[in-house]
């Protein structure tokens, strides 16, 4: 139930598309809480970084945190379906929350995102994350020998 | 370049290292080989501090568990809350070695067949030191293994140097001890020993083994006598006495146990049937509040032989003879984590050490 005094914020996507969430719960990202405090009073805050496709998943998380009757152990489940997603959109939304200054969704993203690469070889890293080696191949079995113990 | 033009651009360096600091160590160090740049910023000592203040967080439990007495091969198993159980060797460490401390990371260890021999290492990353001989004879006391009476190691996670500390009395052979406390420090940043003098006090001369907490730039020890605290401040190499909570002076028939927990001093009471936890909300005032008191109905044949080793606010790790169990406060649910398959001639709690994974460098 809102009082009469909660305010909704328009959100609006790179793409234009218009989201509305209240405000205690888009004060989550401190970009936001920056502008709100700072007395922004346009009609819509452009997140000129963050497209649709982001922002709805945004705001599901943002939701889901300021949601006070839920238990911890509820959010970790949503948090085990929510990093569900291919991998590219996992990196897309760490930029998102690194952009709008998000804490929770950055903790969360960034521990899905290790968890995957944990099981990866180091060419598989590199071809998730677009990586040149620059490494030549002496270099490469230098560093590979002197860290013999995390290959085993 | 390094990065190729992808949707993302150049993934920024600053999360990269957030990524990278919620790896475990293993692959952690295997991401130095995918290129130069993710090299050097593993390899910066602002990420050393990041790495560790995230992993510091997860306390562990570490016991040495030998197969049988004569098993040359140092192991060490790590029973963790949230990866299970795992098994660690030490033998980069070119010899026979006895885990005497645990801090952030690193382990103090004795030789066994070279007495006053002690190495500091990262079981995690392999890295090990030989520190230098101090030239004073091996401290000496009634001791099963007759090696110095308190062993202390102090890393400090901001400056990345660490102390080892050895205290006890000497006591010449066939003489009652003499009034002198010594004191050795060892110091990461000079590489050398250096020696204070005190002299005996009631309350040194007895001190729990494997309980030592490090924190505030300083050393705390429960004495076995169990009447304070006892504290170095590794700044000024000066003693100094806390007291316990008034309620764990008043009891009597129960066991004291001193421990971290998130950063702050932790003592925890058992009983026949409850366990009592105490934390220190202000250290500056000393002050103690109760924040738990656990029964031990559900686990009342093992309470003789349980010992608390590791806690954090929501669990607390302990040990018996054969397991290592952990009790999440939120659920108020026993855990069993770790068994001992055979018959093990030295109960676990004897051995087993708070540990956390970090990547501190003992070099």
């Amino acid at each position: 139930m809102s009082s009469p005094e909660e305010k909704t914020l328009i959100l609006k996507s790179s793409d234009n598309e218009e989201f509305l969430v209240k405000e205690s719960v888009a004060v989550q990202c401190i970009t936001i809480k920056n502008l709100v405090e700072d007395g922004c009073d346009l009609d819509a805050i452009p997140l000129l970084n963050v497209d649709s496709k982001n922002l709805a998943w945004i705001i599901e998380f943002m939701e889901k945190y300021a949601d006070s009757t839920s238990t911890d152990a509820e959010k970790k489940d949503f948090d085990t379906e929510f990093v569900k997603k291919p991998f590219n959109d996992v990196l897309g939304l760490i930029l998102a929350a690194n952009y709008l200054n998000f804490p929770a969704l950055m903790d969360v993203m960034c521990d899905a995102c290790a968890n995957e690469m944990k099981l990866w070889s180091v060419e598989q890293v590199r071809e998730k994350f677009h990586i040149q080696n620059d490494y030549t191949e002496e270099e490469e079995k230098a560093v590979r020998a002197e860290n013999f113990w995390a290959f085993e | 370049m390094n990065h190729c033009n992808s949707k993302y651009g150049v993934f920024p360096d600053d999360i990269m290292v957030q990524i990278f600091a919620r790896l475990p160590v293993k692959s952690l160090f295997r991401t130095k080989c995918v290129c130069k740049l993710w090299y050097k910023l593993i390899s910066e000592r602002y990420f050393t501090r990041l790495y560790n203040e995230v992993s510091v967080k997860n306390p562990m439990v570490l016991v040495e568990a030998n197969e049988s007495l004569s098993e040359s091969r140092s192991s060490l198993i790590l029973v963790d809350n949230m990866r299970g159980v795992s098994e660690f060797l030490l033998d980069f460490i070119k010899d026979r070695v006895r885990v005497r401390a645990s801090c952030n990371g690193l382990l103090c260890c004795s030789s066994i067949p070279d007495k006053g021999v002690y190495y500091v290492c990262n079981p995690m990353t392999r890295q090990y030191k030989l520190l230098p001989r101090s030239r004073e004879r091996p401290i000496t006391r009634f001791h099963p293994d007759g090696e110095a009476t308190l062993v202390g190691l102090a890393c400090n996670l901001l400056t990345g140097k660490y102390n080892v500390v050895l205290a006890g009395h000497h006591r010449s052979f066939g003489h009652r001890p003499e009034r002198t406390f010594i004191c050795l420090i060892f110091d990461s940043e000079s590489n050398k020993w250096r020696k204070s003098v005190s002299l005996q006090d009631d309350h040194f001369t007895h001190m729990n083994r494997n309980q030592v907490v490090f924190i505030n730039g300083a050393l705390h020890w429960l004495t076995a006598s169990c009447s304070c605290v006892l504290v170095l401040n590794l700044d000024s190499d000066i003693w100094r006495k806390m007291s316990l909570p008034d309620e764990v002076n008043s009891g009597s028939g129960s066991r004291i146990y001193l421990l971290e927990s998130d950063g702050r001093l932790s003592v925890i009471q058992i009983s026949e049937v409850w366990m009592n936890i105490f934390m220190m909300e202000d250290y500056d005032k000393e002050e103690w509040h109760m924040v738990d008191r656990v029964s031990l109905r559900c686990i009342r044949g093992m309470v003789p032989g349980i010992f608390p080793i590791s806690k954090t606010g929501e669990y607390v790790f302990l040990a018996t003879h054969k397991q290592v169990l952990v009790y999440q406060r939120n659920s108020r649910v026993w855990k069993e984590m770790y068994s001992v398959k055979n018959n093990a001639t030295l109960p676990l709690w004897f051995s087993a050490h708070s540990f956390r994974s970090t990547i501190f460098s003992c070099q």
